[in-house]
């Protein structure tokens, strides 16, 4: 073994000279110096990273900071500072507001008919595209590429380029100026992408687990309840989540199908605050968008836990 | 319960993928499919389970015909390779599920999921989650989850391939002994077949979809019905050498251009008969095959070189060579050979002729 000629460090260490203690102690020494590395490395990166992260999101913290502050504020000192504590502006919540000419509507209905078609989407999609993606993902049959490809198709397409054809579409089934028609409308353009993504949390649940369970005892529909659904928990969240953030956020929709301010949401009504009149109450105008959020952070909230689990289900499966 | 496969078939789209199969597993006994990977033997299984419908053929259990039978209602216990455990139960959960489905009362499920882990000595591990337990725990866990309904029949999918050498061996031991002990039919799939020798009452060889031969361990061994069971059983495998058959003297010998055997007397009896004499293959064991040193009178034309010399542990594993033809022999340590010395080869054991085309045993009558 000492004849041998030593070899580089960065070369591997042969077999038969592990044997040897110098050798030893040598790659041990290596071995810390490359975990030591490993460790200032990894630190480093987080730094950066935080910091980046950190600069990145100081605007758009600052701009919520300066929406919420400005709702509870009478004025504010250069547009920036707020001055006078009030709760003027979320007058809104117990009165209409008359807005120069225009009364306009209690928000209470137009929250009611935002909440509508937010949740209407997030359950139609999560019971059409789960049961669709498990056929997507365990039958195999005709048509079952073409169908997955045309999602993919449908998705990328853009909405405005279907407006004028969409209005056609509900004109003759007597659905404009319904929030019907917008509901319908936004779910049958949202599930393909919601399919398409649960059809990733089905493939990567072992097809031994679902005859384990066949085995088992279970009939198809206790398979799904007992085993594939506590299994997709993270990809439901997902999609639900999804899906109600561009239920509540749909704009485009309701500002082109919707024609009665009774019927419209709470973005077109953000919208009229700014469109209507030369001079806007930003007090106002940001009470109102500090209200139209809250709904969005408490879901977040809700389904934070399951969507983190998303990196590990991969693992899991 | 007796289960009896009849002329079974399983075509996937073009690829048929088991080809007229026909096995009878006797009641409480322990039978192995055995072959390499894709040759059928888990979709056999699959059928037996109730997964996969045979597209021809028949499937006993006992005196019923079960192939419109949905797999819960076959009384079955299944491990697969993966272990297939519900990650998000508890190690309790999973054994108790197949009961919990069955609508059995609380008290009798917690008596025997405690009975069955006793059993397996997973007892501590009830609260954990699979993810939390070793390789060779989850695979006791998924053994409890198939036994915990009592079923009639054990069907096991390559259970050890997923535990390290050493923990194998012990398994597969645990897993005959508890199969004794319970008398469970046993269907067993791998292709491991030292294993598949340890643990059998009885061997299926499949190839290609298409069953070999169906027999007992020892049978397999000393008698295999053709070259692909031959070399498949055993390890390391059988020699293999191509030559011809030729009579001298009312003597029967094994000739190629390299080397020239003489034949025991019964393969004379059997080689009567027609057959096809030009090509052949002879077949021996390493085991069976003996060297020795001493220098006899006709040395240069038997001698063989000693090629390569590789350690098995108790015993070496040497490589010999005349011109073209090898032969591999196990020797024990205490003659050790070395590497270019000239020795004599002498076979104590069976020796084997198979056909050069079908492979056929042309010792075995059929």
């Amino acid at each position: 073994m000492k004849g041998q000629t030593p070899r580089g460090a960065t070369q591997v260490i042969p077999k038969r000279a592990i044997y040897s203690l110098k050798r030893k102690k040598k790659k041990e020494r290596r071995a810390q110096e490359v975990r030591g590395e490993a460790v200032t490395f990894s630190r480093r990166n987080e730094i950066i990273s935080t910091i980046i992260m950190t600069i990145i999101s100081i605007p758009i913290f600052l701009s919520y900071l300066w929406l919420f502050l400005s709702s509870f504020s009478a004025k504010m000192w250069h547009g920036l500072i707020p001055l006078k504590f009030t709760l003027h502006n979320w007058r809104f919540l117990w009165q209409p507001i008359k807005f120069g000419a225009v009364m306009h509507t209690s928000i209470w209905p137009i929250t009611l008919n935002t909440l509508l078609l937010a949740l209407a989407v997030t359950i139609s999609e999560v019971l059409v595209s789960t049961l669709s993606g498990y056929a997507l993902s365990r039958f195999r049959f005709k048509g079952r590429v073409m169908i997955q490809g045309m999602t993919m198709l449908l998705h990328a397409f853009p909405g405005v380029a279907l407006l004028i054809a969409i209005y056609y579409v509900l004109y003759t089934m007597r659905l404009l100026d319904t929030l019907w028609g917008v509901m319908l409308v936004k779910i049958s353009l949202e599930i393909p992408m919601s399919t398409n993504i649960i059809k990733g949390f089905f493939d990567n649940i072992p097809w031994d687990i679902e005859w384990s369970s066949f085995v088992d005892g279970c009939n198809r529909w206790q398979t799904w309840r007992y085993v594939i659904l506590p299994l997709l928990k993270p990809g439901i969240a997902a999609i639900s989540l999804f899906s109600f953030l561009s239920g509540w956020g749909e704009f485009l929709y309701i500002y082109t199908f919707i024609f009665t301010s009774k019927k419209q949401t709470l973005a077109t009504f953000l919208n009229s605050l700014i469109g209507e009149f030369k001079f806007v109450d930003y007090g106002l105008l940001s009470a109102v968008a500090t209200f139209y959020m809250i709904p969005t952070l408490l879901f977040f909230i809700f389904t934070q836990k399951a969507l983190l689990q998303m990196s590990f289900g991969g693992r899991k499966a | 319960m007796r289960v009896l496969l009849d002329n079974i078939t399983k075509i996937f789209g073009k690829v048929v993928a088991v080809n007229d199969l026909t096995l009878e597993v006797e009641d409480g006994k322990l039978v192995v499919l055995l072959g390499p990977s894709g040759c059928g033997k888990s979709t056999t299984l699959l059928m037996i389970a109730g997964i996969y419908r045979p597209t021809e053929g028949k499937i006993w259990f006992g005196d019923n015909v079960v192939n419109d039978l949905p797999p819960k209602d076959r009384k079955i216990g299944l491990v697969f390779q993966s272990y297939a455990l519900y990650p998000h139960m508890t190690v309790f959960e999973n054994i108790a599920f197949p009961l919990r489905l069955k609508r059995e009362n609380k008290k009798e499920i917690d008596k025997k999921v405690k009975k069955i882990s006793e059993f397996l000595e997973i007892g501590e591990l009830l609260d954990r989650k699979p993810i939390q337990l070793s390789g060779g725990q989850q695979q006791r866990v998924a053994v409890a989850r198939a036994l915990v309904k009592s079923p009639d029949i054990l069907l096991l999918d390559e259970p050890l391939s997923n535990l390290d050498a050493k923990l194998r061996v012990v398994m597969r031991t645990e897993l005959k002994k508890m199969q004794m002990r319970l008398g469970i039919t046993t269907i067993f799939v791998t292709h491991d077949q030292s294993e598949a020798m340890t643990v059998a009452d009885k061997i299926a060889v499949i190839k290609n979809g298409v069953l070999q031969q169906y027999s007992s361990p020892d049978e397999l061994y000393d008698i295999p019905k053709n070259l692909f069971v031959a070399t498949f059983v055993g390890s390391p495998p059988m020699n293999i050498i191509e030559g011809s058959l030729s009579f001298k003297d009312g003597n029967l010998f094994f000739l190629n251009p390299d080397v020239r055997f003489e034949l025991p007397e019964d393969m004379k009896v059997v080689l009567k008969q027609e057959r096809n004499t030009e090509e052949v293959l002879f077949g021996v064991r390493p085991e069976d095959v003996n060297i020795s040193y001493e220098r006899s009178g006709s040395q240069d034309s038997t001698s063989w070189l000693v090629d390569m010399i590789e350690m098995m542990g108790r015993e070496l594993l040497v490589t010999l060579s005349r011109e073209k033809t090898m032969l591999k022999t196990i020797v024990d340590r205490e003659h050790v050979p070395s590497i270019g010395e000239k020795v004599n080869v002498e076979f104590t054991g069976k020796v084997f002729l198979f056909d050069k085309y079908s492979g056929k045993n042309l010792l075995c009558e059929e």
